[in-house]
């Protein structure tokens, strides 16, 4: 295979599986809303690429693709500009204090296994929190789906009253911290709340070398309440902001390599027009339990790397965990492809859609 | 050509860190924007219900859980 040698990250990759590697990242982006730098990061250390490059890399690959990402579902109507703004607004300053607490569990040489356990933790706990999700809403029956679903959650957060609850800004007047979302379908919310939320995702993207989408998107589902295609659009603007600022700072210690950025764009590019154009296509309910079981496979493959730093035989256990999230991702992309155009030659495509939600769903019982 | 390319992506970012920042953020931002373009012009030519101009998604925007 076409071998290219890479002059920053110092290694000779095939161009083939760099092209693969950025089609599978875009399908899985664009249809997901989230960064992929988990799958990123484990593609290219197999590849051979040092991992301070594949931090580096990955993050300047995430920008790109979540700008082309972004302009999609923006075409689309997917995005909520405004309440991307407020979680912005606390992921930015959550980033910097991320950094802080890796700096700290660094000096107490603690920091590699405490991001481990905790990645592992939580992306278990997410996935099988949507899968289970998705396994009882489908056993429930319209009328026991209101009782039990998880938009009470959402109505809850939602009527949360948060003081204070009007703030005087100087040389101006007082304004309200509630706020509305329109485009989200929420008529009144705390404004903390969107706030917290960022700051957790920032958090989460700063410990972690993520863009923090993987936490995002769920929580902006199941806690706040927004509808999925919203929410994969809303996610995907405010990773253009953490995967910007991760780009800098990584370009910053010359630990990216731009052309292997821009041969997995290029790629990348395509995967994610169809993995957007999926999510037109293919149920909300059928996008989050294969979004439930990436996410799980991520924290099976990141439980299997921390194991293989404390066992025997520990490079071929890491080598197997990478090749596992690799192959997975790669089955998702095929399934995702087969579900558009399956949906797509079904009668009416979208109306067929829409009936299937109304009975699946957890609006269905509200 | 290629030497001279290599020699600037080896030496440029020791020397001149900020600026490479700046410019590897401008020419990948820059990058895919044209790719966005490029790929929604070809699609809408070929595969137009992959294009964001084949009707809306009004009807799964309703799907979420709220």
């Amino acid at each position: 295979m076409l071998e290219i040698e890479f002059a920053n990250a110092g290694v000779e990759i095939s161009l083939v599986l760099l092209l693969l590697l950025g089609l599978m990242v875009g399908v899985l982006s664009g249809f997901f809303g989230v960064g992929g730098g988990f799958l990123i990061t484990g593609g290219l250390i197999v590849f051979g690429v040092p991992t301070p490059f594949a931090v580096g890399t990955g993050l300047t690959l995430i920008m790109g693709s979540s700008i082309i990402n972004t302009l999609k579902h923006r075409h689309l109507g997917h995005v909520d500009f405004k309440l991307g703004l407020i979680l912005v607004s606390g992921t930015i300053p959550a980033l910097f204090l991320a950094e802080w607490l890796i700096n700290s569990l660094e000096a107490a040489g603690l920091a590699g296994p405490v991001i481990r356990y905790v990645y592992v933790v939580v992306l278990a706990v997410l996935g099988l929190f949507i899968v289970y999700d998705f396994l009882r809403t489908r056993r429930a029956t319209v009328a026991q789906v209101g009782e039990i679903t998880t938009a009470r959650l959402a109505q809850r957060v939602q009527s949360l009253k948060i003081p204070p609850h009007s703030i005087t800004i100087p040389g101006y007047r007082r304004v309200p911290t509630y706020v509305s979302f329109p485009a989200s379908g929420i008529d009144r919310i705390s404004v903390f709340i969107p706030f917290t939320v960022g700051i957790g995702a920032g958090l989460f993207a700063g410990l972690l070398g993520a863009g923090g989408g993987t936490v995002l998107m769920p929580v902006l589902i199941f806690v706040l309440g927004i509808p999925t295609t919203i929410a994969i659009g809303t996610d995907l603007f405010q990773i253009i902001i953490t995967g910007s600022m991760g780009t800098f700072i990584k370009s910053f210690n010359n630990h990216v390599d731009p052309v292997m950025v821009v041969i997995m764009l290029s790629s990348a590019s395509l995967g994610s027009q169809l993995g957007t154009a999926a999510t037109r296509y293919v149920a909300a309910s059928r996008i989050r339990i294969l979004f439930g079981v990436t996410v799980l496979s991520g924290s099976v493959a990141v439980a299997m790397e921390q194991a293989s730093r404390a066992s025997w035989g520990g490079e071929a256990l890491s080598t197997a965990a990478s090749v596992l999230l690799l192959g997975f991702a790669g089955v998702i992309c095929i399934m995702i492809a087969v579900m558009m155009v399956v949906a797509k030659r079904g009668a009416g495509g979208k109306q067929a859609v829409g009936r299937l939600e109304t009975r699946n769903t957890h609006e269905a019982g509200d | 050509m290629n030497e001279s390319l290599t020699e600037f992506l080896t030496t440029f970012p020791i020397n001149n860190p900020l600026l490479w920042a700046l410019l590897v953020m401008v020419v990948v931002a820059g990058i895919s924007l044209v790719l966005f373009l490029f790929w929604e012009v070809l699609l809408r030519l070929r595969l137009p219900f992959v294009s964001s101009q084949f009707g809306s998604s009004k009807d799964n925007n309703q799907s979420g859980p709220c």
